[in-house]
């Protein structure tokens, strides 16, 4: 066929909740320019939103988006993301998730599926191949996201459908709102799940029954083989396979990069961290590995409670980021409670992150006598205390009383509490953060200049903690980052560091595999040149590794001028919650560390004049957008008075 | 018929049905491969089915005993259980 199109499914779903009606567009439109997942969606968020359109405004507009490579045997390639007008920034909003709907999506048929207006009433998504219907989902509105994956598959009488859904935190629009597949693969960040809550869209379910077809077969396995055997072959990858990211737990509070009691310091006491061992995890909790689907590294655990007031509960587990929210930023060390903390949330639908942020800023400002039980509904917000915090965690999904307060994430609730408590609400471009931003500062860099509002898996390194670890992998990473000094203190080349990455995950989350396979942990994993090798092998467009990095820098900088117009977010945002710039770190290896100003500004200045942008105001150049071919977004730009 | 194998293993992944679909089309499609994982979720615990026959979509696991194709894709934690169950499902000829 004269439009077959390889690696994609050649077909986008468009839906429009307020009328009722589908209909279908070519992928190949967008795909040369933009790749695909993440690329496309931003591209016709850009075109199709206009900046005075608001998150909850029925003119906002959600795309569910997967890469050519998802469906494939590439490893990890089961990715899909979730984007839309970002709740906590009114900028970008992109969030990504594993598991297995991704590629049944495609196997259905579909690269994308783009979604605008409002239902009348909840519904449903049913996609079952060409049959599209919007079902009445008025009996499960109100339900668990647990309840909805039992309650669809059993309505429509097939257990191997795929489903996302949102819990009572996306349908009561609390800001961290998250989109749940598979139970506990969750698009967390930028409140996506609120966004299908003000559509009232409670969940898409898919079967498909096509193929996912490959351009060249022989020439793809080959790449596929050497990546999964290079995968096999890494300790790095293996010590994740055993532990998920919890495995550098320890490694990562020995950089002072875990935020404790919100922030207070950057290191868990080891009496404490010890009580959260990892390895306890493994031995006491863990019955089984568990995959996303294509996935050889298993990086998910799980979980059996056999003691205490959870014991029967059984759920698969977390990574690192739900010990730094709760056993960090909260102070729980109860094995048992994190698990259940975890849960709960994928439960509710409800952002590890964000309701973590918001929790512990008020248990922060309790502790300073900020706010007493007259706020908190009687509760008293005692560090530690995993009751309280499952309590708020239940008070925020259903914006009930305290929680309605929390629902807004941590910069609003301490916009309308006041009392001087927005110092203690730590965030990035509004939206809550897991991050320490102080150590190691490529790592905080990478947050602050995200342009989906903090998050460490757009542009923050991880290797400067593995090649820490692993001399092997230090002189591997050395040779493809083309940087000496990775010490978590210094700024040097660190700005290199996080434009490199920014890159790969631009074209990883494009593309349709995980992180995790990439480069992030292990420089030796598919970097740039193995993904134009699959993505050529894929599609039959012959790529080159520049040539995605290309892409890459025209996707970021088509977000980058979206915060513009829609967010007016500029140079001001990019730096660290004052916070980070004002308190050093007070304890563990690198105590009496404290970041610096203008070191940042300097290293800020370098990441600018890295990506062609004007370091004076963050802004974005007529120059780097000509160059990238993106006159269209210059004119938008001139337009608004926003180019240099 | 498929027969169904509990495991203790399998980590859900799924990789053997994209692998069995390429080898039998060379197509990713795990509506037609002869192996089927069925994920029970809220328990961790994942079910194992091989189609020795066509079975509507399915296709008939018919690689070279003790050489099947998926093999070389089930995660090396679970690959000789998998190697185990086809085995009973295909006896290793003389």
């Amino acid at each position: 066929m004269e439009n077959e199109m390889f690696g994609y499914t050649g077909k986008i779903l468009r839906v429009d909740l307020t009328t009722g009606r589908t209909s279908i567009e070519s992928t190949l439109k967008y795909a040369k320019e933009w790749l695909g997942q993440r690329g496309i969606g931003q591209q016709i968020l850009y075109n199709e939103i206009k900046p005075g359109v608001t998150p909850y405004d029925s003119a906002n507009i959600v795309t569910i988006e997967t890469g050519p490579l998802t469906g494939t045997l590439a490893p990890t390639a089961c990715r899909f993301s979730i984007a839309s007008k970002n709740t906590f920034s009114g900028g970008v909003g992109t969030s990504n998730g594993g598991g297995h709907f991704g590629p049944e999506l495609k196997f259905a048929g579909y690269d994308l599926i783009v979604v605008q207006g409002k239902a009348k009433r909840p519904v449903y998504l049913w996609i079952h191949d060409d049959h599209i219907d919007i079902k009445d989902a008025t009996a499960i509105w109100g339900g668990t996201t647990w309840e909805a994956d039992d309650l669809i598959k059993e309505n429509l009488g097939d257990e191997e459908i795929q489903i996302v859904s949102i819990g009572p935190a996306g349908e009561n629009l609390v800001r961290g709102g998250a989109v749940i597949a598979n139970r506990n693969r969750a698009c967390g960040k930028c409140g996506m799940g609120a966004i299908w809550g003000s559509k009232n869209l409670k969940a898409i379910a898919v079967r498909g029954s096509g193929p996912v077809k490959v351009a060249q077969p022989e020439r793809f396995m080959k790449a596929v083989d050497s990546a999964w055997k290079n995968l096999e072959n890494s300790k790095i990858i293996q010590r994740l396979s055993k532990y998920g990211t919890i495995g550098s737990f320890y490694g990562k509070n020995e950089c002072n990069s875990i935020p404790y009691k919100n922030f207070q310091d950057t290191y868990i006491p080891k009496e404490s961290a010890d009580r959260i061992n990892p390895d306890l995890f493994m031995e006491r909790y863990k019955i089984k590995d568990m995959a996303c689907m294509a996935c050889p590294i298993h990086c998910s655990n799980f979980y059996y409670i056999d003691h205490g007031p959870y014991a029967g509960f059984k759920t698969e587990g977390f990574q690192l980021n739900t010990v730094a929210d709760y056993a960090g930023k909260l102070a729980l060390s109860d094995p048992p409670a994190i698990i259940r903390v975890h849960a709960l949330c994928n439960e509710l639908g409800l952002d590890l992150d964000a309701s973590a942020g918001a929790i512990s800023w008020a248990f922060e400002c309790f502790q300073r006598g900020i706010i007493t039980e007259k706020d908190t509904d009687g509760l008293r917000l005692e560090w530690g205390d995993y009751g309280v915090v499952l309590e708020l965690i239940r008070k925020i999904a259903y914006r009930e009383d305290f929680g309605n307060v929390l629902a807004e994430g941590c910069k609003r609730a301490a916009e309308i509490l006041g009392r001087n408590s927005e110092y203690y609400a730590i965030h990035v471009k509004g939206q809550d953060l897991y991050e320490e931003i102080r150590l190691p500062i490529s790592w905080g860099l990478g947050a602050c200049v995200a342009t989906r509002a903090g998050g460490h898996t757009t542009g923050s390194p991880a290797v400067n903690l593995t090649m820490k670890m692993n001399e092997e992998v230090a002189t591997v990473g050395r040779k493809v980052f083309g940087i000496d000094n990775i010490d978590p203190d210094t700024y040097d080349d660190q700005a290199k560091l996080v434009v490199y990455f920014e890159r790969q995950q631009e074209i990883v989350n494009s593309l349709g595999i995980c992180m995790f396979a990439g480069t992030w942990f292990d420089p030796s994993q598919i970097g740039i040149p193995e993904l134009a090798e699959l993505y050529s092998a894929a599609t039959g467009w012959e790529t080159t590794a520049d040539d995605l990095i290309l892409a890459s820098d025209r996707i970021l900088n088509l977000e980058k001028a979206f915060n513009v117009l829609h967010a007016n977010l500029g140079r001001k945002d990019d730096f660290p919650p004052e916070r980070c710039l004002r308190e050093g770190v007070t304890s563990g290896p690198y105590a009496g560390f404290k970041l610096i100003e203008k070191e940042w500004s300097k290293m800020l200045d370098e990441y600018y004049e890295l990506r062609g942008w004007d370091p004076k105001t963050g802004l974005q150049t007529r120059e780097c957008l000509e160059r990238l071919g993106l006159v269209d977004i210059a004119q938008d730009l001139e337009k608004a008075r926003k180019l240099i | 018929m498929a027969e169904a194998f509990d495991t203790i293993k399998c980590t859900g992944c799924r990789s053997c049905e994209l692998a069995c679909s390429y080898y039998h089309q060379k197509v990713f499609l795990p509506d037609i491969a002869s192996i089927h994982i069925h994920r029970r979720e809220s328990i961790g615990r994942f079910t194992i089915s091989i189609y020795p026959q066509d079975h509507f979509s399915h296709l008939s696991c018919n690689c070279d005993d003790g050489k099947e194709f998926c093999l070389n894709y089930c995660p090396i934690i679970a690959r000789e259980e998998l190697r185990t169950i086809l085995q009973k499902v295909k006896p290793v000829k003389g």
